[in-house]
């Protein structure tokens, strides 16, 4: 009789070890999952090079990959001279229509884009728009947004 | 004399048997006669001449990159796989092999193996290939086992050996569907023709086209009941046509079956006489990019041969990863502002084409046959704004200078056409939208007509 009360405890305190591991597991997915959630990262594209603007991509998958997609929310602002990547016709086409197919917002600046006469006509399909690409990063910067200018 | 005689003796002789061979295309292909030889070394050559009526491309008023394109002959006027000229002479196809069972085995167990040193699909990267290379395993009743590379058990066009096809090219749907491309991921410095539609993916075309095989085990038999013949076949494998490592590819794999059932009329070979019908699955996965993609094929046919007469037609559709074209569909002009061509994939599985084809032929004499087909081939049906549909109509004639030796020619009546061409696409503005659908339809408006001329000959 004895044994069988010892056996019962020792399995009831398995299974609440067992259960509190379970449940410390799922808290540090979960606290994992929450700090992942706060990576956010703003790219400034603002130099006419094409060169510029495939490290600028680069730097974005390179990021998505280290990280996970779903763990950052990543934004490319593109104004003044480099509007050009975002051009229907740019060296990047085919990229930017890949990049914002994995999740990476790409906005065009519409004010540079009165500047240079350019309609959404001329622009990447894939493009989003800002009123002005500085007040966007700013906006995004203080919303806690990671600044990087390749 | 004597000579030629006794060479047009043998070459008669080694015909004959490959007519004997088997009464459908299992048999035909993976097995030998009772009493065969350890070895028979055989082939087919064959010289083809192509003749593309279609002229160059003009009138493409923006944007910039496909701007560029003007004057310039769209791929489908040229001669494939070289696509530098619309009219071309060139040895398509050179295939030689060996095929025996292997001593020692009571004939259970066979062997086949065939290379291809032509020009075309399959050599486009090396000049020499394996197109099969198998080991067939006939120990188990109800249940022949072949392992190795070989034919898919697929659709009725891609099942039949090249050298008796009755018509010189495939059917749109048979080579758009089943004719798989290997696409690997590409990514460019150039401007590319930004998608509108679905976002197809862009890639390169990798290694050989994979002539309907790929490397795997395929299970199969057929089974005779008086005159009715019913065979099936199961193949599982790799996903990676002629190629023999998937270590590109890793998530690459098919699992592929066909059931026919045939009223045999009399006769044997490759031309028996019979009503079959038949219907064929494939399933599987492609790896593109790191993720792997769901990609599906079936298809239902019926064909008819009897007393001289041909009737024959087949329905195939496809789910992901449809090859879409090369984008633009030109020859690289190269320079910084012309789009540079990429071969554009719908990898997802909601992408959808289908087609049929409708075959008659008339062996009207011992030397001459007619031949007739209308094929249908519909791309990208899941979106109105990217679904393009091809339509030919073929003529061709075949005259037989003996079973080893051939001539045919066909002219196929070509077109090409965007569905909707006000159809709103999913990305862009309306203008750029009506500007690539009106693109489009220029370049597909050159499509022209075709002639083919094709010797084959059988040693």
């Amino acid at each position: 009789m004895k044994r069988s009360k010892l056996v019962t405890c020792v399995a009831i305190a398995s299974c609440m070890f067992l259960l509190s591991d379970a449940s410390i597991a799922q808290e540090k997915s979960q606290a994992v999952a929450a700090v992942h959630a706060k990576y956010k990262v703003v790219f400034q594209v603002s130099d006419a090079d094409p060169k510029k603007w495939g490290v600028a991509l680069n730097n974005i998958k390179n990021v998505q990959e280290d990280l996970g997609k779903d763990n950052v929310t990543v934004e490319l602002v593109a104004y003044g001279p480099g509007i050009g990547m975002l051009k229907f016709d740019s060296e990047v086409s085919g990229r930017i229509g890949e990049a914002v197919a994995a999740g990476v917002k790409v906005v065009a600046c519409e004010n540079t884009m009165e500047g240079q006469h350019l309609t959404r006509d001329d622009m990447n399909p894939a493009t989003g728009y800002a009123h002005a690409g500085v007040v966007e990063i700013m906006k995004l910067q203080q919303d806690g947004y990671a600044y990087i200018r390749p | 004399m004597r000579t030629l005689k006794l060479a047009l003796g043998i070459t008669a002789l080694l015909a004959a048997q490959h007519q004997a061979f088997a009464t459908n295309w299992f048999e035909l292909q993976n097995n030998e006669q009772p009493g065969a030889a350890p070895y028979t070394v055989w082939g087919f050559i064959q010289p083809q001449y192509v003749h593309n009526e279609g002229g160059a491309v003009n009138g493409i008023a923006a944007p910039a990159g496909a701007k560029a394109y003007n004057g310039q002959t769209a791929l489908f006027n040229l001669v494939g796989p070289d696509v530098t000229h619309r009219d071309q002479l060139q040895i398509f196809r050179a295939r030689g092999g060996v095929r025996g069972v292997i001593p020692g085995t009571d004939e259970k167990i066979n062997y086949f193996v065939l290379g291809e040193v032509g020009n075309n699909g399959l050599t486009r990267e090396r000049h020499a290939v394996l197109t099969d290379a198998s080991v067939t395993f006939n120990q188990i009743p109800g249940a022949r086992v072949r392992v190795g590379l070989g034919r898919l058990p697929l659709g009725e066009e891609a099942m039949q050996g090249v050298q008796i096809m009755d018509y010189i090219n495939f059917t749109g749907v048979t080579d758009g569907l089943l004719n798989e491309r290997q696409v690997a991921p590409y990514s460019t410095t150039r401007p590319t023709l930004p998608t509108l539609g679905v976002p197809f993916k862009i890639s390169k075309i990798s290694g050989a086209i994979a002539g309907y095989r790929d490397v795997g085990v395929e299970i199969y038999d057929w089974f005779r009941k008086d005159q009715w013949e019913y065979a099936y076949a199961l193949m599982v494998s790799q996903g990676n046509g002629i190629g023999f490592d998937n270590t590109l590819n890793r998530g690459n794999h098919d699992v592929t079956g066909r059931l026919q059932a045939s009223y045999v009329f009399g006769g044997k070979g490759p031309k028996r006489e019979d009503a079959t019908a038949y219907i064929w699955r494939q399933e599987g996965d492609r790896a593109f990019n790191g993720t792997d993609y769901a990609r599906t094929r079936e298809g239902v046919g019926a064909k008819y041969l009897r007393n001289g007469l041909r009737l024959g037609g087949e329905y195939i559709r496809g789910r992901g990863m449809i090859y879409v074209s090369p984008q633009p569909q030109f020859n690289d002009v190269g320079g910084s502002v012309a789009f540079e061509p990429v071969n554009m994939v719908a990898v997802e599985s909601s992408n959808k084409a289908s087609g049929y084809y409708l075959d008659m032929g008339w062996r009207f004499n011992q030397k001459w046959e007619a031949d007739l087909r209308y094929d249908e081939f519909s791309k990208l049906t899941n979106s109105a704004f990217d679904e393009r549909k091809t339509t030919t109509w073929t003529l061709g004639a075949q005259y037989f200078f003996s079973p080893a030796l051939r001539f045919q020619v066909n002219y196929e009546i070509r077109n090409a056409k965007v569905v909707d061409p006000n159809a709103a696409g999913l990305s862009g503005t309306a203008t750029q939208q009506h500007t690539q659908l009106s693109n489009n339809t220029t370049t597909l408006n050159t499509m022209g007509n075709r002639l083919s001329a094709q010797l084959t000959w059988i040693f």
